[in-house]
């Protein structure tokens, strides 16, 4: 598999220029666990240095370089070229219905404005402690999944109902207030309730599990989802508010 | 879509979903009840012996209260199912959202218009023509 | 990007179709189809049945023009597009009370197990009225 002539075919597009996306074929030489981040690099340091991609850490972990590998959504630094090379072909796309500033860049700004609406904070009660919060390894597990997500877009660019409704919260700031919600730590739940609790919050969500497919790491924001689904709606049904006192 | 709209509007999301799962599994019941009703309970009468309904037999079956409210029933929950469906599929789609406030109005007009067509077009049934 | 060329909708690697569609995808797709040909079908089922509710004369009628093979096949359709967003909406409802959300493809593959024996049930009742000629109109 080293050593091959591949050809990798990039959607490009230049809002201020291309009135369409257009691919655009570039060959590069595999190496031995070469992955697809390192093939752009290739590309951009010896080919053609207008091309344009986000990147950071190189380690999966900044979340930067989520892009669509091969027909589905995937960490550039993460994925491995030979594993989806078919008829020596790569075909990488920006993330999908999402604005393009350029090439594989895409813009952000709505996505980090909606997590910012679900209060992506710790919120204490007085009086606070006076060192770190105590918290015991029990007390952890039901967060030890969604403190992992790397805010990668992926599962919020593949949702098919935040694609056309851009009120929808979408997956990836329901998970994250699915992380304060289920946090020990966290004492303000009625008020996470309160914001994802609306047509645009959990009750738009319809289990496509397209955000389940996608997550490159194996989160699962449907779980979140429903989870703080059924605590809204208990809350509605039967009452419950009241042990909000403070 | 600024970042104060979405916090503000504060639609019953609640009941929308939870009436849509209640009626879901009435219409269950209820269909079952219509399908057996209309296609394969005995309705006793069979002058001719064949096997379409008449308005006949309708009548007969539409006598008895439980088949009314059946009826009536499964018409309310299917307007609400489908209406209350449709209004998820256009906000889905991302049609109308920003006149979410017409858009209720109009599926509620046509909504009970619809009841009011439906009850109506039973009476000569109930009636026995 | 809007609708530019057909390449968006159907060219490989499209922005339409981005991800695989997976289990999910395909019921949501499903589900959303069926239940907008069931919404169209009740307001066809009620105007057919307000021509025909004046008098006797006319529901028989209607009667007879339904019985014909090509309507029975159209309600065949029908029970199909009913059971199967019925079985999803079962899925569905499942995972809102928070059952088997772990294990969706399995919940998905099981709930159209059962529409596929209920459709082939659906089928088994209305075979003789498509398939075996009927005689002298009954």
């Amino acid at each position: 598999m080293a050593g091959e002539e591949i050809t990798i075919k990039v959607q490009r597009f230049d809002p201020t220029a291309d009135r369409v996306p257009y691919w655009q074929p570039y060959k590069v030489v595999t190496k031995p666990g070469m992955t697809v981040l390192d093939a752009l690099f290739e590309i951009m340091n010896h080919q053609d240095g207008t091309l344009a991609f986000r990147f950071c850490c190189r380690a999966g972990v900044c979340g930067s370089c989520a892009m669509v590998i091969a027909g589905k959504i995937r960490l550039a630094c993460e994925t491995q070229i030979a594993q989806f090379v078919r008829k020596k072909e790569l075909l990488l796309s920006p993330l999908p219905h999402q604005k393009v500033v350029k090439d594989l860049a895409v813009d952000y700004e709505h996505f980090f404005e909606r997590i910012k609406q679900v209060k992506p904070y710790l919120m204490g009660k007085e009086p606070y402690p006076e060192r770190e919060y105590i918290q015991t390894p029990k007390e952890r597990v039901p967060i030890n999944d969604p403190i992992d997500c790397v805010l990668c877009g992926s599962c919020t660019s593949s949702c098919s109902v935040a694609w056309w409704n851009t009120d929808y919260l979408g997956p990836a700031a329901l998970l994250k207030a699915y992380r304060f919600y289920a946090d020990t730590r966290d004492t303000a739940k009625d008020e996470r309730l309160d914001l994802i609790e609306s047509e645009s919050g959990v009750y738009r969500c319809h289990t496509i599990f397209n955000c389940v497919e996608v997550c490159p790491k194996d989160l699962n924001p449907t779980e979140a989802i429903q989870k703080m689904k059924i605590g809204a709606t208990k809350r509605k049904l039967f009452g419950g508010r009241k042990r909000r006192k403070a | 879509m600024s970042s104060q709209s979405i916090a503000t509007t504060k639609v019953a999301g609640t009941w929308a979903w939870f009436f849509q799962r209640l009626s879901a599994v009435l219409l269950i019941v209820f269909l079952a009840i219509h399908l057996y009703a209309s296609h394969f309970m005995d309705l006793g009468e069979h002058e001719s012996g064949e096997a379409l309904i008449s308005f006949d037999d309708v009548t007969v079956r539409l006598d008895q209260l439980f088949y009314i409210v059946v009826d009536y029933g499964m018409l309310s929950m299917v307007l609400v199912h489908g209406l209350n469906g449709l209004r998820t599929v256009m906000f889905d789609f991302d049609m109308f959202v920003k006149r979410k406030k017409y858009v209720d109005v109009g599926l509620w007009v046509v909504g009970i218009a619809t009841l009011i067509w439906g009850i109506v077009i039973l009476f000569p049934f109930i009636t026995g023509g | 990007m809007k609708i530019r060329d057909l390449k968006w909708f159907f060219g490989r690697n499209s922005e339409f179709w981005p991800t695989n569609i997976k289990t999910g995808m395909w019921a949501w797709i499903g589900h959303r189809i069926t239940g907008l040909v069931l919404v169209v079908y009740v307001f066809m089922h009620l105007s057919f049945l307000s021509t025909a509710s004046i008098s006797s004369g006319d529901f028989n009628a209607l009667m007879e023009v339904t019985s014909n093979p090509l309507f029975v096949a159209m309600d065949f359709v029908l029970i199909i597009a009913v059971i199967f967003h019925a079985m999803n909406g079962f899925r569905v409802i499942m995972f809102d009370l928070g059952l088997g959300v772990r294990h969706q493809k399995l919940v998905f593959w099981i709930a159209m197990a059962i529409a596929a024996i209920l459709v082939i049930g659906g089928l088994w009742a209305l075979w003789d009225v498509i398939f075996v000629p009927s005689e002298g109109g009954g």
